[in-house]
Parts: C-alpha cells; structure tokens; sequence
C-alpha cells in the first residue's frame, strides 16, 4: 500500500535524495566555515538578526511589558516582608549617605586642588533590550542601537550600577551584548582591597567563577570585584560586584548590575587607551639652551559631537 | 480549520510556520536574562551591614533566584511530530529554513543543528508511512530516540571542535523535558490544529493517498 503512492514519484526520489544531501553537506560547509572563519559568518548572523528581530519590536515590547506587570503584581505577595528589609537597608544606607556627602565634599575639594581632568572619553549611549538570547544555553541580550549610532564591537555595556557585558556583534540598527554569564565571556578583573588580577569568566550560571588568582588566599567574600584595562580591551574601573563563595570553596562574583531586569543599558564609547610604544628618545643639545622645561602646552579642542550624547 | 488543515498542504504548511514562528517571537522575548540553574547552592557571603572580608556561610536572600527548570525544545518537539504525522506539511526546505534562522537567532553555531535536524527529520518522514499503524508509546519511543541521537551527536561535535558549550546537565534537563513534552505536543496538535495521522484512505488534494 505504501508502495503505491511512490509509483509517481519514483523518478523524484533521487533527485529528492540528493537534494537533501547537498543541503545537509552545505550546512556542515557553513559550520565548519564559521568555526574557521568566525567573524564573517558573525557579521552575516548580526545581519540576519538586524533584518528579522526589529520587525518583531512592535509585539515584543507589549508582550514584554505585560511580563514584566504580571511578575510585578506577583511580587506583591513578598511586600511586607520587603518593606521590613527595606526599612533595615534605609537605616544603614542613611549612615553610609553621611559618608559619602563627606567624602564627595573632599573628594571635590581634592580633584580641584590637583586641577585633574576626569577621563572626557566616557560617554555612553543608552540603549533599549529587544531580545535576549532565546535559548537557555547561551547569554546575550540584543539592543536597538547599532552601527548607525557609532557603536563598535567590544565596548562594554552597564546597566545604571555594574558591568553588563560587552558588545559582540553590531547590525545597522541592532548590536548584541554578551553578558558576563556568557560561557564565551572573559573580563581582566581586579578583586579590590587585596590588587588581584584575574580572570571573569562566565559558565552559564548567574555566579560567574574567577579565574587565574594568584593568592586565592587574599581574596575574602565580600571583595570589590572592577574590570582592569588590562589587555587594552575595556576600560579600567568598571563596578563588576562582589565575591561569593560557593559551596566547594570556588571563587564567584555576585554581580552588581540587575540581570532580572535588563531593559536599559549603557554602552560606554571606550576608545584605544593610548599606549607607550618607544622608549623615548635621546636628549641632546640642540641649539642654544633657551627652552629648558617641558613645551608650551598646545590649545587642545575637543569636538564633542551629537546632541544626544551626554558626558557619562 | 481542522478539515481545511487535511485538505489543503498548503493551509497545514501555514499552520506549521505560524506556530513555529509564534514559538520563535516567544522564545527571543527578553525575560529570562538569569541563566537556569538545576542545582541549588549556598553561598558564602558578607553579613549585612559587615565590612568586606567577614563572611559567613548563608542563603544569600539578596540573591537573584535562578530558574530551577529548563523549557523543552519546542521547535524541535514541534518539528518531529509534525514530520512523523503529517510529511506533506513540513517540506524540508522549511525545516532548512526553520532550523537555520533558529541557529543564527539564538546564537548557535549555524548549521550544524540545521543540518542534525534536517537528518532526523528526513528519516521520520521515510518512516511515517510505517509509524501510522505503530501504538503511540512506540511512535513517541522511536521519536526521543532520534532526538537523543542528535542532541548526543551535537554535543560530540562540539566538543571535538573545542567549541564553548554549556553545563552537560543543563542540556540533559532540556533534553528530558523535550522528550517528555513530546506526547503533549502530539495530543494538542490533534486536538486543536487537527495535525494528526492520516487516515487510512485518505487522500490529498490532488488524488493521491497520503
């Protein structure tokens, strides 16, 4: 009986055959080629994904924000016992409010005796989350900022508090951030008070593990965590968050920015740190020795472009 | 809707690559940004209100609490089923299509899932004819099998290609819940969309039996 359906087809099943064929050979072809070759097919993926998710933008941010209501209207069972915490919190944070006024008063006072100019390159541009990742194996959010709004592969993305993650992969309109918890993810940190620099490197769990430590020994649970500028990659002094540790004594971060809520981000523009390359020439007599010191500061002019940028 | 659905492929093939895509919209949605964690652990962490270096061993309440479960493949539960009950609606140029758009939307290494996916399905679709007159618990048996063979079959390749992956337990959850979603899967899409076994004697639009 089955046989007699495939009477008619029977000169379409090899053609049919071989047709699956070459289509599964062309897809390993495209693997093995973006496994060799990584970047390319990465563009062609930020161009596929810049074409199709923002069509769907219109439904997502309804549905999303329907979501995030009813999530919200189940939290309220939680609201007592919130208010209880948050009451104990308001009291120390007052305490540490005192501080900080103190400080930020001196912190003034010192910046303007030493006439220090903080880093005018770090600015930022705030970006709306689209879509996440859509599988659980893989940690990356999508932003509706993209190379049109000069973003660039590799600069770092915060939410209001910590560290985020950092762009991998920029469409005209669209750029994808992978998150710390990311298995592909790797940050120089430094763990604060003790100066120890390691590694951040994400696994899939919401604790992202340190690497590389020197002295495990130094580093206690409750350390600040920063990004370092080592490497060149990010900018140094990026809040990370804290150390955890796990029940088999393994080193994690309980990181500082809100992955619950991901809905605004801000891309840092990090530009190449300058570097010292040579070890500066020889100084000779050069003439009459009338210019001894250092050279007459050049008039320096900063064009800082774009209304919609502001000074982060 | 379910007698249009037996009639026409083409209405059954609409059928298929809207609730692939609804699946799709629903799954790049961003609400869950917290990666799952099967485990529960406890962590060690600074008393409130303590300076850094203090710790002592609690539950971080603080904490953010991770989903301790996997959603199942749907896509892929989908796929199968409806391959293995109705050939004539998946085309394999849409499974091409499908798994390939999947692969580059969630950040997969494109291709190769396409191309474990196009395989299974092309040996479902082979086996159809037979697994119509097969009892279910064989039909659904023979289908977590497949899937299991891919999903193993990925894994390895990965791994042989030193390619980052994700904790192995995470994927054997995720592999579980799909394999155990399959006979849902099955029982709603003949209820509600119709998309069952053909009929012995049934026959498509254009006189042949199916």
């Amino acid at each position: 009986m089955a046989r007699d359906r495939r009477q008619g087809e029977d000169y379409v099943g090899p053609i049919r055959r071989l047709l699956i064929g070459l289509a599964v050979l062309c897809l390993l072809g495209l693997f093995l080629v973006w496994r060799i070759d990584s970047p390319r097919v990465e563009r062609f993926r930020a161009a596929v994904v810049d074409a199709v998710v923002p069509n769907m933008d219109w439904a997502m941010a309804p549905v999303t924000g329907l979501a995030n209501l009813v999530a919200d209207f189940r939290s309220y069972r939680h609201i007592a016992e919130q208010n209880a915490d948050l009451r104990r919190e308001l009291q120390q944070m007052r305490a540490w409010r005192e501080a900080a006024l103190q400080l930020e008063q001196e912190n003034a006072k010192l910046l303007d005796l030493n006439n220090v100019r903080l880093d005018p390159n770090l600015t930022y541009i705030t970006g709306v989350v689209m879509a996440d990742s859509g599988s659980p194996f893989r940690q990356s959010v999508l932003l509706n900022v993209g190379a049109r709004d000069g973003i660039l592969d590799g600069w770092p993305t915060m939410d209001g508090i910590g560290l985020v993650g950092r762009i991998s992969g920029v469409g005209q309109t669209t750029a994808r951030v992978i998150l710390l918890t990311d298995t592909s993810s790797r940050i120089p940190v430094i763990v604060q008070p003790s100066g120890q620099r390691a590694i951040l490197a994400g696994d899939n769990t919401i604790y992202p593990p340190i690497d590389f430590i020197e002295a495990p020994d130094a580093i206690r649970p409750g350390d600040r965590v920063v990004s370092s500028g080592d490497g060149g990659v990010f900018p140094a002094d990026l809040l990370v968050g804290q150390v955890v540790e796990d029940a088999n004594g393994r080193q994690r971060v309980r990181l500082a920015a809100d992955y619950e809520r991901l809905e605004f981000l801000r891309v840092l523009r990090s530009r190449d740190a300058e570097r010292i390359e040579d070890p500066g020439g020889l100084i000779e007599p050069m003439g009459p020795p009338e210019q001894v010191g250092p050279p007459r500061p050049q008039p320096r002019i900063e064009a800082e472009a774009g209304a919609e940028i502001e000074d982060g | 809707m379910a007698e249009a659905a037996r009639a026409r492929p083409w209405a059954g093939r609409a059928i298929y690559a809207a609730l692939i895509a609804v699946l799709i919209f629903a799954m790049l949605l961003p609400l869950d940004t917290v990666p799952p964690d099967l485990s529960a652990t406890e962590l060690l962490v600074p008393a409130p209100g303590a300076g850094p270096g203090d710790g002592t061993r609690m539950v971080d309440l603080q904490a953010i609490e991770p989903r301790r479960w996997v959603m199942p493949d749907l896509i892929l539960a989908v796929t199968v089923v409806w391959v293995s009950r109705r050939p004539d609606h998946v085309p394999a140029v849409v499974v091409v299509a499908v798994m390939l758009l999947t692969d580059l939307l969630f950040q997969r290494p494109p291709g190769l899932w396409a191309a474990l996916v196009l395989v299974l399905t092309e040996m479902l679709r082979a086996r159809s004819a037979g697994m119509r007159t097969m009892p279910p618990a064989v039909e659904w048996m023979s289908l977590s099998f497949g899937i299991v063979a891919i999903t193993l079959a990925y894994r390895a390749i990965l791994s042989v290609l030193a390619v980052p992956q994700a904790a192995f337990s995470l994927v054997l959850g995720q592999l579980l819940v799909t394999c155990l979603c399959l006979p849902l899967v099955a029982f709603l899409a003949h209820i509600l969309l119709g998309v069952g076994r053909p009929a012995p004697g049934e026959v498509d639009s254009l006189g042949h039996r199916l």
